[in-house]
């Protein structure tokens, strides 16, 4: 705890194509006090990532315009954005994909539909400080 | 002993004077330059042998004009053996003259210095005269000789036997006459040593006889070697091999060499599998010569000397063939080489229909696998939300009485249906699939019909699209299963939503025609490309692009669709602009075409005037 307090709250950019799942995530950051940036496609996060610098990035695999993987290998391409926590949400399960994401250079690869928001803020902490 | 050599002399004459006759007469049945050559050195070596043996029998009574004409035929025997081994290795123009002058001049010389018939003992150019005729003429005998024995190694099992006891045979008679020119009249005085040279020459006349037509037993006998390698080798590509066309280019390869061909192809109904050595018009229009019969062929060419065999193949996907092309060392495939090839060709097709059915297989459990990907991708999708959701109202971070709160059930309603939805759609295809989908038909309103599917979809639409409903015809009825005509709805509304990112009107309209309903759900999206829509009905073909390729789906809607109203007489039809948008149009037959008595008659001619 004494962690949480000393730092600042990590800001999020989240990229995610349904709205309905991005403002689902996104509630349940602003509540436990997370700044958060969303983006609807793979180049608005790029973008988006770089003009704000966040602390972390959740990022989807399936994107419009440039998918996860993409922007993945984009930000890791960039030293200024190499570092930067990433975490892959996505609906896919399959081990050649999470093996891809990880590869990538992907802090962790997470199934949406097995981990609930409430789950996934309780572990920013662990992807942030890591 | 002096009466069993001259029975044993007349009989390598006759012996001679046979097989000459027999390759004359294999050149006259089958012609060609090549058989030709063959039939002056075998047949002239026999005319030869004939005039010697009268020769003696008359006691030299006309030598003098008998010995100049053995001679001539003789040294002319050589040279067309060697021009038959030219049309194997041609021979340079220069070798061919410089070799006919020597024959010439040698032949000239010893009939200059000949000694008269009966001398026993030869001066010195004569002996020189003799002993050059000797050298020439197994020059001109012993280079084929030698390049046949090297030319046989690597060759097909029969072709490999022919060409040997060809050179056998020849060396034998080579190695007569010169261990009896160099030994002079010392060892022809021996009567033994003449009883072995005559016994040498009867032994040749088999084995040159075997190289120009090999019984069927010589030829299983001269293939036993490879047998046992033919056999394991088949074995293997039947069971192990990946693919159709690695079969067939291994299969081919071993046909052809079974049998000595010197090209041949093995085709499919409508593809070539494998080809060697053969033209592939060629190989098509042999092919075409056993379209009507299951039975194996043998096919004359054009080419003299040339004939093929082609075997129907009764495979799986259709008919096949295989050719095979004689050679020419082993001009003319006989029944023999028809039956080997008409066995292997038994095999053949068991095994490309084997490597087809595993091929299929695979080709199953990748589009199985694909499909469960896909599937579990668009199950989770939902069900990530509400479990979100529902974790979050739970654990109060979310409150249920809240504004957010009350978005979220209706958004959980929302996505529950969803994978509904979904779910029966898996389920309607599986049935389709399997034959057991039982539709349930009823009188229904198309237009209330769009008016539901309308409010299934409605909760899952943002602010950025409007539905519009356009029913402007008077009622009209048709004849449908209630849950499938939604199905079918939901689907069309729900892509039109989808592929129209940017939002924009979705237009549904209903109206009669020609006794058929037409619902058409019309979008202002970004359309499908002309090259497309062959495969936009298609079970998992899901079109993917720079806009499309987020878009989720499990490739199964539209396939789904079509075959359900296919089923009810129907059919959906697309017409799409890429850029602006797409129509997909729903036809079912009125409820009047099939069901006139239970339905009031419909005013078609006042549809039609205002639709």
């Amino acid at each position: 705890m004494t962690e949480e307090t000393a730092a600042a709250d990590p800001r999020i950019v989240l990229v995610e194509d349904d709205s309905t799942i991005a403002s689902m995530y996104s509630y349940q950051f602003e509540q436990d006090g997370h700044t958060v940036w969303t983006a609807t496609d793979g180049e608005a996060g790029l973008q988006l990532t770089r003009d704000v610098m966040p602390d972390i990035v959740f990022l989807d695999v399936r994107l419009p315009k440039l998918d996860g993987f993409e922007v993945l290998a984009r930000l890791r391409e960039d030293p200024k954005t190499a570092a930067l926590p990433v975490v892959i949400l996505s609906n896919y399960g399959s081990d050649e994909m999470r093996k891809r994401g990880l590869e990538l250079g992907a802090q962790d690869y997470l199934v949406k539909a097995r981990v609930t928001p409430i789950e996934l803020a309780s572990r920013i902490w662990s992807w942030v400080s890591a | 002993m002096a009466g069993a050599l001259t029975a044993l002399q007349w009989l390598v004459t006759c012996g001679f004077v046979v097989v000459g006759i027999l390759s004359v007469i294999d050149w006259v049945r089958h012609r060609g330059q090549r058989r030709a050559y063959l039939a002056s050195a075998i047949g002239l070596l026999g005319l030869v042998s004939l005039t010697s043996r009268l020769n003696v029998a008359i006691g030299y009574r006309f030598a003098s004009l008998t010995t100049p004409v053995v001679l001539i035929l003789f040294m002319a025997s050589g040279y067309a053996l060697l021009m038959f081994r030219g049309t194997f290795i041609p021979l340079r123009p220069r070798t061919r003259a410089v070799v006919a002058v020597l024959a010439g001049a040698t032949t000239a010389f010893f009939l200059l210095v000949a000694p008269p018939p009966g001398t026993v003992q030869m001066s010195g150019a004569q002996s020189i005269a003799l002993l050059a005729l000797i050298v020439v003429w197994s020059g001109m005998v012993g280079e084929p000789v030698v390049r046949f024995w090297l030319a046989s190694r690597g060759r097909p099992a029969v072709q490999r036997g022919r060409l040997r006891v060809l050179a056998a045979g020849f060396a034998a008679i080579i190695f007569i006459l010169v261990v009896a020119g160099a030994g002079g009249n010392r060892l022809g005085a021996m009567r033994s040593v003449q009883i072995g040279f005559q016994v040498l020459a009867l032994l040749s006349i088999p084995l040159i006889y075997a190289s120009l037509a090999p019984p069927s037993w010589l030829k299983r006998f001269w293939r036993e070697p490879d047998e046992a390698a033919f056999r394991r080798a088949v074995r293997e590509l039947l069971l192990f091999s990946s693919d159709r066309e690695t079969l067939a280019r291994r299969a081919l390869e071993w046909g052809l060499r079974t049998v000595g061909a010197e090209g041949g192809a093995i085709v499919d109904e409508s593809k070539v599998l494998a080809i060697r050595g053969i033209e592939p018009e060629l190989a098509s229009t042999l092919v075409s010569a056993v379209s009507s019969t299951m039975h194996a062929r043998v096919v004359r060419l054009d080419r003299e000397w040339q004939n093929a065999v082609v075997v129907p193949l009764p495979l799986d996907s259709g008919r096949g063939a295989v050719v095979a092309l004689s050679n020419a060392f082993m001009p003319l495939f006989g029944s023999d080489e028809v039956a080997r090839l008409e066995e292997f060709g038994t095999l053949i097709t068991a095994g490309l229909d084997r490597v087809r059915i595993t091929e299929r297989m695979a080709e199953l459990e990748r589009t199985k696998s694909q499909f469960l990907n896909l599937a579990s991708h668009e199950l989770r999708t939902p069900l990530s939300v509400i479990r979100g959701y529902l974790a979050m109202l739970e654990a109060g971070s979310l409150d249920a009485a809240s504004p957010a709160g009350r978005g979220a059930i209706s958004i959980l309603s929302a996505k529950a249906l969803e994978m509904n939805m979904l779910i029966e759609q898996m389920l309607d295809a599986a049935r389709l699939e399997e034959g057991r989908l039982v539709l349930k038909p009823e009188l229904l309103d198309p237009v209330a019909a769009v008016r539901s599917a309308v409010e299934v979809v409605r909760p899952l639409l943002g602010v950025r699209h409007q539905l519009v409903i356009d029913s402007s015809a008077d009622p009209v009825g048709i004849s449908a299963d209630r849950e499938r005509l939604g199905t079918i709805l939901v689907n069309l509304i729900d892509n039109a939503v989808k592929y129209s990112p940017d939002g924009g009107e979705v237009r549904c309209s209903v109206r009669a025609q020609d006794g058929r309903v037409l619902i058409a759900v019309q979008d202002v999206g970004v359309g499908i490309a002309s090259a497309d829509l062959s495969h936009l009905f298609i079970k998992f073909s899901r079109l993917s692009n720079d806009q499309t390729g987020h878009v989720t789906g499990t490739g199964l809607g539209l396939y789904l669709c079509r075959e359900l109203a296919r089923q009810q007489g129907g059919d959906i039809m697309v017409d799409s602009t890429p850029g602006r948008g797409s129509t997909f149009t729903l036809t079912l037959p009125l409820a009047a075409a099939t069901e006139e008595r239970s339905t009031p008659r419909i005013p078609l001619t006042v549809l039609e005037a205002t639709g």
